[in-house]
């Protein structure tokens, strides 16, 4: 039988917010030990008495991902608590959105190997991270509050994806969509976009939802990819073998390639939400919804194209279309440059002045981009269209172009300043031409020695070190000329 | 100089203003004769030690400067331990203070110490205590009622001059009303909630006692403010209550209705309800309008209590697991996290704690809560929006505080719903989130304090305040120094 997957993903993204979503303790993701355990506070550790206070930034940043998706924003959202008992939830709850999240619905396009699809979104809701635990090698655990409190935003898709490229591409959107909002760092390695997908198969063409099973910890798009292959391929022999797919929470083993229960949950853990007392319902006004949207607005790309401005949505499934509809940038070219935005202005500047789309491309990916990564620079649009011109009209030739970017990128000089700088501009006279030429011919017996002896191929060796001393300056053709003069050629 | 330890906070501060005693002259007398009287009534759990820091001076201008205050000990402190009254927290040491607490500090008032309460608030006796009971002043071998039994005891023991409290369900207004004293209950979110230890946030109240109305709208100048620490806080910024209290005309004429069903025989005892009778007159001839009104649903409001409060204290009392301070702290690696949350859970909490986290539990669990909790939050919707009907033909409304005075000792500890039976009269404010109070109404024939609760529509506490000083003017019972306390204090030596 043929199978099929389905996938949901739920992603807890940290809101790049300066305070803790419930106290005033700044927001520092620290990774030493030594670090841990300073940015708490009696109501991020739980202490008897405290009470939370609504950090207002989480709610405006989830606002804008909410007007980015086109999902419903409620404006009347309430708290709730989630109880359960671990070490590293510091009040035996959490507090979090359950009836009513803050974002209902909604969608999300992003591309498959160039193609566009759209991903349903089920809800968007605001809650609070848990505190780090350490294991020590003696057996002692240590426990970090730094991260209790942090702002999460839970983000989570219907049942929409059928295989895993699908799902690791969604992801790899909103994470893109989330740092280009400035609504989160959304960076993996550092935890503050966690990607827990849930997985069943079905036979294709069946519409049914078999039991699912949850993979957490997954710290890598390479892995989030693997784990659903390994879990795909699980799921489907286990029916193939008339076996049954048992609801668990599974984790990635590595070395083993497959993935591994964590625990069996035989019954839906009871949380036992109740409304959150301490809170008041999420009010929103007009004022949040225009102050949401005009930092939406302000995170917007705009692009200036064919002399029009062209405005995309944060994101870079759209802009890569539109440029592999316009332009002559491979994919792979346009994924460097979409994570690359100081990089993509450039271009698109220098475009509008030259007019030459590809070859101001190649300036900034093969020139700009690598001496970026060493040192701020000072290369403007203008030297990259100048430079671009001055190869056009063989006034350089392209390592003498590379100079020239080179001492612009240095010293912010115009090209011109840097070609005559550099003393591209002066033209070798002739007399100059006749006596390098001459001296060649005197320094380099055995060459001609070649030639004499037929090889007559062995004169552009003579050309090479006439360029040589010349610095480029000479004419190629009237230099082989010259030397093919005095050789009586 | 003993017999200032009577007055009530106004006439002790114009004896301050007039220099006849200065503040800390005579807080040094009132922790003296708060030491002498302990072992007979046991109000503290920590009394404050000899030498305290005095109050800042700067502060002057506080409404209650020098004024000596007891604190229930589920109000966090950072000069004493804050136990809640529970082993689980003993020798915590709170690293803020409360902000009713730090408003009073603020204030320049002296503390004496924390009171003794029903473990987390769970009681009306102050017998689930987890150190030892306190008794009552007026008859030793009584209970003072809880749980700020502590806090009422002390205002009336003259061990100090008023009391902070916390009231859930009466908690504040019980003990008052069973130790001869005010209690007033503020509009939910008129004192902050930030630093009282929660039990059940959304019927947690933070209030005060003291020996007559004016000195609780003093408190109130000084503690009901706005906080941006406790998000359901909506007191008003600059209200004076002592003002309101005094604005006799907002009460001119008023109406007060008289709840039929908690002037039932059955549930309510005569003596009280004789009480309540004089009461009734005494604001007849005040000028005020009585009208009977029924209360539909009296029959649901102690089960309503009871599910949303365990359920509320199932989830509050969760933190308290041994992991970063309080009992059990640190954690003993060597066992497995469920043989800790054992070893710190099942000795930390009292008998009747536990049982409230296993019903809150049960009620809020899955295929229960529908039945049992949802079902509650219902109930207590339409138990508000009764009163706020009731409202609109009366202005008050008048009940007893308790269907009945102290109890012995023991004598209902090991029946919890009988002990439960006790809250009857208060829950109501509580659940309607309105402000309540409650004045001495005379005395039984066997002696015991009687208390008489008027209930005010929320956010009218100013002109709940002009009642009450209308009902202690004209009715004449208010504070008396209980007789075994007059003695004591004839026997103290300055």
């Amino acid at each position: 039988m043929e199978y099929e997957a389905v996938i949901a993903l739920e992603i807890h993204a940290h809101l790049k917010t300066a305070r803790k979503q419930y106290c005033d303790c700044p927001v520092v993701n620290t990774r030493e030990l030594a670090d841990a355990n300073r940015y708490v506070c009696p109501v991020c550790l739980g202490h008897p008495g405290v009470l939370p206070v609504l950090n207002r930034e989480s709610v405006i940043l989830a606002m804008m991902l909410g007007i980015r998706l086109h999902a419903d924003i409620a404006r009347h959202s309430i708290f709730a608590r989630k109880h359960y008992f671990y070490p590293d939830l510091p009040k035996g709850y959490q507090i979090t959105q359950y009836q009513t999240p803050l974002v209902e619905g909604g969608e999300l396009e992003f591309l498959v190997d160039g193609e566009m699809r759209t991903a349903q979104l089920e809800r968007a809701h605001l809650e609070e991270d848990t505190a780090k635990i350490f294991y020590q090698d003696d057996g002692s655990i240590l426990l970090d509050y730094n991260r209790a409190g942090v702002p999460l935003l839970e983000i989570v898709t219907k049942p929409v994806f059928r295989s895993a490229a699908e799902a690791v591409a969604y992801a790899e959107e909103l994470r893109q969509v989330l740092r280009k909002l400035g609504v989160s760092d959304a960076n993996m390695e550092e935890g503050s976009f966690r990607c827990e997908p849930n997985i069943s198969v079905r036979p294709v063409g069946s519409d049914e939802l078999r039991t699912k099973c949850e993979i957490k910890n997954l710290n890598s798009f390479a892995v989030i990819r693997k784990s659903l292959d390994a879990e795909i391929a699980r799921q489907i022999a286990l029916y193939e073998d008339d076996g049954e797919v048992q609801h668990c929470t599974l984790r990635w083993d590595e070395e083993h390639a497959r993935t591994v229960p964590m625990r069996i949950k035989e019954t839906q853990a009871d949380y036992r939400y109740f409304d959150e007392p301490d809170l008041p319902p999420l009010v929103l006004t007009d004022d949040d919804f225009a102050e949401a949207r005009r930092r939406y607005e302000s995170a917007m790309f705009t692009l200036e194209w064919d002399g029009k401005e062209h405005r995309f949505a944060p994101g870079t499934a759209r802009l890569t279309r539109f440029f592999l509809d316009n332009t002559e940038l491979r994919e792979s070219e346009v994924a460097v440059l979409l994570e690359d935005e100081d990089a993509l202005r450039l271009l698109f500047a220098s475009n509008e002045i030259s007019g030459a789309f590809r070859e101001c491309a190649n300036w900034v990916l093969m020139e700009y981009r690598p001496r970026r990564a060493e040192a701020e620079g000072n290369i403007t649009p203008q030297h990259i269209a100048d430079i671009v011109a001055l190869r056009a009209d063989a006034k350089l030739n392209s390592t003498q172009a590379k100079e020239v970017f080179a001492l612009c990128f240095e010293r912010g000089i115009s090209a011109s300043d840097a070609v005559s700088e550099l003393g591209f501009d002066q033209v070798v006279s002739e007399s100059d031409l006749q006596e390098i030429c001459a001296q060649v011919i005197a320094d380099n017996d055995k060459i001609i020695a070649d030639i004499r002896k037929g090889k007559e191929q062995a004169v552009r060796a003579l050309l090479g070190q006439v360029m040589k001393l010349t610095r480029g300056k000479a004419k190629p053709d009237e230099a082989l000329a010259e030397l093919k003069r005095q050789l009586g050629m | 100089m003993k017999e200032l330890l009577t007055l009530t906070a106004h006439e002790l501060m114009a004896k301050f203003a007039a220099g006849e005693v200065a503040p800390e002259e005579f807080y040094a007398l009132q922790m003296r004769f708060a030491r002498h009287i302990e072992p007979k009534v046991r109000s503290f759990l920590t009394l404050a030690e000899d030498g305290v820091s005095p109050p800042d001076v700067a502060a002057r201008d506080g409404a209650l400067w020098g004024v000596p205050v007891s604190i229930k000990d589920l109000l966090t402190t950072t000069d004493f331990p804050t136990t809640a009254g529970s082993r689980i927290l003993e020798g915590y040491a709170p690293p803020y203070d409360a902000t009713a607490v730090k408003l009073l500090r603020d204030a320049g008032n002296y503390f004496t110490g924390k009171t003794n309460l029903d473990e987390f608030g769970m009681g009306s006796s102050t017998e689930n205590s987890a150190y030892f009971p306190t008794h009552n002043p007026w008859d030793l071998a009584r209970v003072p009622g809880g749980s700020s039994g502590g806090s009422a005891a002390s205002v009336a023991a003259l061990q100090s001059v008023v009391s902070l409290g916390t009231d859930t369900g009466g908690s504040v207004r019980q003990p008052a009303g069973f130790c001869g004293v005010v209690g007033f209950l503020p509009t939910y979110g008129y004192v902050s909630r930030n630093g009282l230890i929660a039990f059940a946030s959304s019927l947690d109240h933070v209030g005060m006692l003291a020996r007559d109305v004016t000195d609780i709208a003093l408190m109130m100048n000084t503690v009901g403010r706005p906080d941006k620490l406790d998000a359901t806080s909506q007191a008003p910024a600059d209200a004076d209550y002592l003002a309101e209290m005094n604005d006799r005309e907002s009460v001119a004429g008023c109406t007060v209705g008289v709840i039929n069903q908690m002037m039932d025989p059955k549930l309510v005892s005569q003596d009280v309800l004789v009480a309540c009778e004089v009461a009734i007159r005494v604001l007849e001839n005040a000028g005020c309008g009585v009208k009977r009104v029924d209360l539909a649903g009296v029959e649901r409001l102690l089960p309503c209590y009871y599910i949303l409060c365990p359920a509320e204290a199932s989830s509050n009392l969760a933190r308290y697991d041994g992991i970063r301070y309080g009992a059990g702290f640190p954690a003993d690696i060597s066992r497995t996290l469920q043989q800790h949350y054992r070893a710190v859970r099942s000795p930390g909490f009292g008998e009747e704690v536990r049982r409230r986290i296993l019903l809150g539990t049960y009620v809020l669990s899955a295929g229960y809560a529908e039945a049992y909790y949802n079902q509650a939050r219902r109930v207590r919707h339409a138990i508000t929006e009764g009163i706020a009907e009731m409202f609109e033909g009366v202005d008050f409304l008048l009940l007893p505080t308790s269907p009945t005075t102290a109890f012995g000792l023991g004598e209902r500890i090991d029946d919890p719903v009988k002990m439960y039976a006790a809250d009857i009269c208060t829950v109501t404010a509580n659940l309607a989130s309105t402000p309540a109070i409650s004045l001495p109404g005379g005395l039984s024939p066997d002696g015991m304090p009687i208390g008489i609760q008027f209930i005010a529509p929320q956010k009218h506490d100013g002109r709940l305040l002009a009642l009450a000083r209308l009902y202690e003017e004209h009715a004449g019972t208010g504070y008396s120094v209980p007789p075994l306390v007059a003695e004591e204090l004839a026997g103290f030596e300055e």
